[in-house]
């Protein structure tokens, strides 16, 4: 399996809080990866890292064998590299068809001015290819409707399919599942299993352990901003580190 | 009546064109840029220099365009060097360090102004006959018409720009959530440069057709900016329909004042900050400003 994304000493503190501590994390390509670990363990401010919304205070991030660190976020993006939020974070006041068009903004060759005297062209371009994630993701017949007016699964969708408008190679997921019900969050299984099978990598953050041990090839336990533990979800689940971090050390605890 | 609901119209329309660049700022970057008056009085000079210089060669109204577009271009350019060099490296600083720069440059540019072009007025010596016509009982002047047509047209493409085009939508992104427009693959940077670029040539623009009847002169900007300024709150800074409807209110409201109400034209300026005040009392955040709070 070749590695897509890799960090080399990861670390990032805010003061004397410790976020992220010296984290080499290791994903692979094609597959789907879960990143656990307990509350304030570090996971999103990973993400953010990586993404380049924040910038680590040590360390190094490689996205195919290039070092990527300090790299500003839309040139993350265009490396293929897209990522929801744990609190969802759509254009509230966009339209569903909007909010997708907006990550179609890169694709063309994009001269302010210019742009101007093509608009039919490239519109058409964008449209089709937006139009394509709300098919897919179930959002086409609301195309009209302003973000803010979905309910709040919709919304999840939306900022799914706005983030692989962007053409990802690699999907970072925080907490996608969170507020989704059964139903839900098994049609989000699927899609994210299809969307592996069509070769796209993912990465996801989440505390729904049912989502996680089902969809994920191999997961990263994170705690206290360290890797304590990381292999398929079975090796995971009997891992004495993790079992401790999740429950505490006392084993009375069943479940 | 309609002939001051005209006249307060024509005013309006250039506060209103004014008011866009400080709305236009303030979404994207949540900033008011106190220089914008000073940014556009420049614009008018250069106008003026360009359009004396080639009516001598040229048909007057070729000229007078050309003088716009350069006035427009002018503008445009000081405002994306002022933005480069004065409010950029303060993107991260607090809030009121580029509010700062803004009213400094602002006090440079219309001392600078004063300096080169000299503190005299000067005038577009007639570019067209202004005789009025008259329609009905109405009044109308060429200039007034001229003003009307080229301030309503702007905003109208403005505002399908705003809507319908992909810079138009990157603009409403950055303003909504710049972070998440980053993620998008949108160079903030780029659209921050383009809004000021968009709202110093509508400014430009304004500034020529109001010297059209009046003068220009180093100050010019500071009182049109003021009010413009008082527009946009007015409206809803922020708001690009609420900068419109603002500025309009207040041209509009300013002339009923004088004509209707016989407010002394001496007192026709308190018209606008009497408003503002209500306004700040009534709705803080203005007519079509909404008070959202962000959710962390």
């Amino acid at each position: 399996m070749t590695t897509l994304l890799s960090t080399q000493g990861l670390s990032r503190s805010f003061g004397g809080i410790v976020a992220v501590n010296d984290l080499n994390l290791q994903i692979n390509k094609g597959i789907i990866t879960g990143l656990i670990g307990p509350n304030g363990a570090g996971k999103t401010t990973s993400f953010n890292c990586i993404t380049g919304l924040d910038s680590p205070t040590g360390g190094r991030v490689f996205f195919n064998d290039r070092d990527i660190t300090g790299f500003s976020p839309p040139r993350i993006n265009r490396l293929g590299i897209a990522r929801t939020f744990q609190n969802l974070r759509l254009f509230r006041d966009m339209t569903v068809f909007e909010n997708v068009m907006v990550a179609r903004h890169h694709t063309s060759s994009f001269s302010t001015l210019l742009s101007l005297l093509r608009i039919n062209d490239e519109e058409k371009k964008i449209q089709i290819a937006a139009g394509h994630w709300l098919e897919r993701l179930g959002l086409w017949t609301h195309r009209d409707e302003r973000a803010q007016d979905l309910p709040y699964g919709l919304q999840k969708r939306l900022e799914l399919a706005r983030a692989m408008a962007t053409e990802p190679t690699l999907l970072f997921l925080d907490e996608p599942a969170a507020g989704l019900n059964r139903t839900e969050t098994e049609q989000l299984m699927t899609t994210l299993r299809d969307f592996r099978d069509e070769g796209l990598s993912i990465v996801i953050i989440e505390h729904d352990m049912h989502l996680i041990m089902n969809v994920c090839e191999q997961i990263t336990v994170l705690n206290f901003g360290q890797m304590i533990g990381q292999g398929t979800p079975k090796q995971v689940r009997t891992n004495p580190l993790v079992i401790e971090a999740y429950l505490g050390k006392d084993d009375h605890a069943t479940r | 009546m309609l002939q001051h609901l005209l006249n307060g119209f024509t005013v309006g329309s250039i506060y209103a064109l004014v008011a866009l660049g400080y709305t236009l700022v303030y979404g994207v970057l949540k900033f008011i840029n106190f220089a914008h008056g000073d940014v556009l009085m420049i614009g008018t000079y250069i106008a003026l220099i360009v359009f004396n210089f080639l009516r001598t060669f040229i048909e007057p109204s070729i000229a007078f365009i050309i003088a716009i577009l350069a006035g427009m271009a002018s503008s445009a350019l000081l405002a994306v060097l002022i933005e480069r060099v004065a409010y950029r490296p303060l993107r991260h600083a607090p809030r009121l360090a580029p509010l700062l720069s803004a009213i400094g440059l602002s006090v440079i540019l219309s001392n600078t102004a004063a300096l080169i072009f000299g503190t005299k007025s000067q005038r577009f010596e007639m570019p067209f006959n202004n005789t009025p016509i008259h329609w009905g009982n109405l009044v109308v002047t060429p200039y007034q018409g001229l003003i009307l047509l080229t301030s309503l047209t702007m905003m109208v493409l403005l505002h399908f720009f705003i809507k319908m085009t992909r810079t138009g939508k990157a603009m409403r992104a950055v303003s909504e959530k710049p972070m998440v427009a980053q993620l998008m693959g949108i160079d903030t940077d780029r659209i921050i440069r383009f809004t000021f670029i968009l709202g110093s040539a509508l400014g430009a623009v304004a500034g020529i057709l109001v010297s059209l009847d009046y003068k220009v002169y180093p100050t010019l900007g500071s009182l049109i900016g003021l009010k413009a300024f008082i527009a946009a709150v007015i409206g809803g800074i922020g708001n690009i329909s609420g900068a419109m409807l603002g500025g309009i209110l207040l041209g509009v409201l300013e002339t009923y004042g004088v004509a209707v109400l016989g407010i002394p034209v001496g007192y026709k300026d308190s018209v606008a900050f009497v408003l503002l005040i209500i306004i700040l009392l009534w709705r803080p955040s203005g007519i079509l400003g909404s008070n959202k709070r962000e959710k962390i």
